[in-house]
């Protein structure tokens, strides 16, 4: 499906190679462009505010934790929207989620119906705001 | 009137009386002394004959003379006998020739009153005075009685027999109370000779002269009295000499007496033909009798055990059968006091020349000390419950307890004198043999107490796992070896049990911390779950693109399959961990099985905001080592150095260095957490010590258990500076690094 007009950039920040591969195809499969990166330093250097992009954060992430990417964007002013996508699902990750200010929370195995809806929902979300 | 010739004769008789008084006396005193009876007797009628010849002497009718003549005869005849009787007693006369010579005397006695006036005269014609120098006399003239012959017979057999007393006294022995017997019986000789032949004389010829065979018999009287007297004289020295003798004699005896006391010796000596048995005091009364003395044999013996005596009598048999000299015997001594003593007995035996078997002589010694001694070794020996040999120094069996009969399987008297070497497992039976020979012949008292473990071949074949101790001894002046020999096979099956019970443990603890770091491992599989899924459905999608995307659809496929082999060695690792398989040692590289571990426990820590720092040599020397226990180890490690950084808001790091050190590799794991107190330092590697709340505190306990399995070492520092402490891990290395 392609959408009108500009399309979503998704930001995929994930250190396993594997995953982050996978979600980079997964992302491509459905026609959206994605940029993926392994380390956070290399995507806050690069990161532009754009229309209709959203990132995808994985939270188990070594180097800069996710919260601490959050800290910088906010402290930037880039505003984003952020799907935080971890392999646990429990208390201390949801808050975590919300300290983020992520606006969803994905588990991995991420299906690629889920993660689609996740994507438009946030970016549609983020132009309506 | 009184003439010289009346005074002569007045003073012999009167000191022929006081001798033979004298010597009466004597023999009243004692009256064994019949020699001093005998001079009395003897004194006596010489005395008689005396105050005879005197008479003779001043008699004026031929009635008095011939009545005077007749009795002094007759006084000669006891004179003459005793005379006989005395020389028979002191000297070495003939017994038959002086009952002849009594027995002619006899005749002559009645000889005398039966035929004519005496002996001499038939009859006594005429008296007649004369005189010489001034003293008168009366001599007889008459014819001779023809029975006269009897007189000079009989004489001559005294003669004879006097001289036959001298001839055999010259063939004595030249003692010296020999030679004065010898002067005697000449002296008598010579007298009585005189006197008979004077008389003879006197009676056949016309020479004029008294009757005076007085005089001579004095002197016969003068030279016994003398003899007789030097007994008297001697007695007094023979007296002190026997006192000093029986004095000295006395002090040997109380000086052997005192040294047999003192050796605790007791001298015997045995009369086998006469079964006596002489005891000197100690002798005596160790066999329980008061004194010293002779003994009936049996009466000796009764108080010495049975079943003693039996070998003693064998013993005894047995060195006499051979001519044997020495016998060496020990016995027990029963004493009516019903205690028990053990003797030790030397013996000599003496043979006569022809063999035969004569006497026997020895000591005594009182040996129940030491057999005390040697019995309360004896009951120790026995009554140890670790199996005890004496050994002795060519490796024979001289003793050996009951607990060591139950361990080698032997009866206890077939270990006696059996080869030491019998016990030993064959393939070191010759090592063991020239282990004996080289101390044996060591010569000094080494203390070889160093125990060994090794295998005890019993009688059955089997083999025994014991523990040997050695200590050499001396006993009675040969050198010889205790062995102590315990059982340690229940000790090792115990080993092996505890062995096996820290494998399992070591196996649960495994399962735990697997347990724990569950999570982390949910994430590792779900990494490669993830990638697999997306990438499945990515190329779901690029399928029905128009056209399919294939070159998509080949990456993805690609990325599936190492995903799913990055599954599985997730799965593999935790089987591996989860495994109970025992330990199997090979050479490891330190560097590699410390990123397997940082594999599974990564996200962990990551999970818990913990950095993780790494200095990994690239070329450690291999170690030899299980690699699960080694895992668990540094897991354990990195678990404990998370743990200790626990509500610490941030700044959470953990530090992971190998490096090689001398002979082998240093593993640090390195904590900023609240380090370890002092005084724990050592105190965490215990069981039941723990940080945690509701911790069981076996993880440190544990880890040292496997690294001393590995021969490493495991111990913990403070950081200085700086906080947290660090964990520091040494494993030996083997050979090269790769």
């Amino acid at each position: 499906m392609r959408q009108a007009g500009s399309s979503v950039i998704v930001y995929i920040l994930d250190d396993d190679d594997a995953v982050r591969n996978s979600l980079a195809r997964l992302v491509r499969s459905v026609g959206m462009e994605v940029r993926a990166y392994a380390s956070a330093k290399c995507f806050l250097d690069e990161i532009k505010p754009t229309e209709r992009s959203c990132i995808l954060l994985d939270l188990t992430m070594s180097e800069l934790t996710g919260l601490q990417v959050q800290a910088e964007l906010n402290r930037r002013g880039v505003e984003i929207p952020v799907i935080a996508v971890s392999a646990r699902d429990d208390e201390d990750t949801r808050s975590r989620t919300r300290a983020l200010g992520a606006l969803m929370f994905l588990r991995k195995p991420v299906d690629d119906q889920a993660l689609l809806d996740a994507i438009n929902w946030v970016t549609h979300s983020s132009r309506t705001n | 009137m009184l003439n010289w010739m009346v005074l002569v004769w007045v003073l012999i008789i009167s000191a022929v009386s006081v001798l033979g008084t004298f010597h009466l006396l004597v023999w009243l005193n004692n009256r064994k002394q019949w020699a001093s009876l005998l001079f009395a007797g003897l004194a006596a009628h010489i005395a008689v004959c005396g105050v005879l010849e005197l008479g003779l002497m001043h008699a004026r009718t031929l009635e008095e003379y011939a009545f005077l003549q007749r009795w002094t005869h007759f006084a000669l005849v006891p004179t003459a006998m005793l005379l006989v009787g005395y020389i028979l007693l002191t000297q070495p006369a003939r017994a038959w020739l002086a009952v002849l010579v009594c027995a002619v005397r006899v005749l002559m006695a009645v000889a005398n009153f039966t035929t004519g006036n005496s002996l001499s005269y038939l009859r006594v014609d005429q008296l007649q005075e004369v005189s010489i120098w001034g003293a008168t006399f009366s001599d007889p003239a008459g014819p001779v009685n023809p029975w006269f012959a009897l007189a000079i017979f009989g004489n001559l057999l005294l003669i004879a027999f006097l001289t036959d007393a001298l001839l055999a006294s010259m063939r004595l022995p030249a003692t010296p109370e020999n030679l004065r017997k010898r002067r005697e019986a000449r002296a008598i000789l010579a007298f009585a000779t005189l006197a008979i032949v004077s008389y003879a004389v006197t009676v056949l010829s016309g020479v004029v002269l008294p009757v005076m065979a007085t005089i001579p018999f004095f002197a016969v009287a003068l030279v016994i009295n003398h003899h007789l007297m030097q007994d008297a004289i001697e007695a007094p020295e023979l007296r002190s000499a026997l006192v000093k003798a029986t004095t000295s004699a006395e002090l040997s005896q109380s000086d052997l007496a005192l040294a047999e006391q003192a050796a605790g010796l007791g001298l015997w000596r045995w009369e086998p033909e006469q079964d006596r048995i002489w005891l000197s005091v100690s002798a005596a009364r160790a066999m329980g009798h008061l004194s010293e003395g002779y003994f009936d044999g049996a009466r000796v013996v009764a108080v010495v055990d049975t079943e003693d005596l039996q070998r003693l009598r064998h013993a005894f048999a047995a060195a006499r059968a051979i001519g044997l000299s020495d016998v060496h015997a020990e016995f027990r001594v029963h004493s009516a006091d019903s205690s028990t003593r053990w003797f030790a007995m030397q013996a000599k035996l003496d043979y006569a020349a022809d063999g035969r078997f004569r006497l026997a002589r020895g000591v005594l010694i009182d040996a129940t000390s030491q057999r005390a001694a040697q019995e309360s070794f004896r009951q120790v020996f026995d009554a140890s419950p670790a199996a005890m040999l004496l050994v002795s120094g060519e490796g024979r069996i001289r003793l050996a307890n009951p607990r060591a009969a139950v361990l080698t399987g032997y009866a206890g008297e077939d270990l006696i004198d059996l080869a030491v070497d019998e016990l030993v497992p064959l393939d070191l039976r010759n090592a063991h043999a020239g282990h004996r020979h080289g101390y044996a012949q060591s010569g000094t008292a080494r203390v070889m107490s160093s125990s060994r473990e090794v295998g005890l071949l019993r009688k059955d074949g089997t083999l025994v796992d014991v523990e040997v101790a050695l200590n050499p001894t001396e006993i009675d002046k040969e050198r010889m070896v205790i062995a102590v020999i315990s059982d340690i096979s229940e000790r090792r099956s115990r080993e092996r049990e505890v062995v096996m019970q820290q494998a399992a443990l070591a196996h649960l603890a495994r399962v735990g911390l697997m347990a724990d770091l569950s999570g982390s491992l949910a994430h590792e599989l779900n990494q490669p779950l993830t990638a697999i899924l997306s990438n499945a459905q990515a190329s779901a999608r690029f399928a029905t693109h128009e056209p399919p995307n294939l070159g998509e659809i080949r990456e993805a496929l690609t990325q599936i399959i190492e995903s799913s082999k990055r599954a599985g060695e997730v799965i593999r690792r935790l089987r591996a961990m989860l495994r109970n398989d025992a330990p199997e040692f090979i050479p490891l590289d330190l560097s590699e099985v410390i990123r397997d571990v940082l594999q599974i426990i990564q996200s962990e820590l990551l999970d818990r905001n913990i950095a993780i720092v790494t200095d990994l040599a690239a070329e450690l020397p291999l170690v030899l080592g299980d690699r699960v226990q080694l895992q668990q180890v540094f897991m354990n490690l990195l678990v404990n150095a998370a743990d200790a950084m626990e509500g610490q808001p941030s700044g959470r790091r953990i530090s992971l260095r190998t490096r090689a050190v001398e002979e082998g590799v240093l593993i640090e794991v390195e904590d900023v957490g609240k380090g370890i107190p002092e005084a724990d330092l050592e105190r965490i590697f215990k069981p039941f010590v723990s940080s945690k709340p509701g911790g069981l505190g076996f993880g440190l306990a544990l880890c040292t258990t496997l690294i001393k399995a590995h021969h490493g070492r495991l111990w913990a520092s403070n950081n200085q500076p700086g906080p947290g402490s660090t964990l520091h891990v040494w494993l030996p290395s083997v050979g090269e690094s790769e």
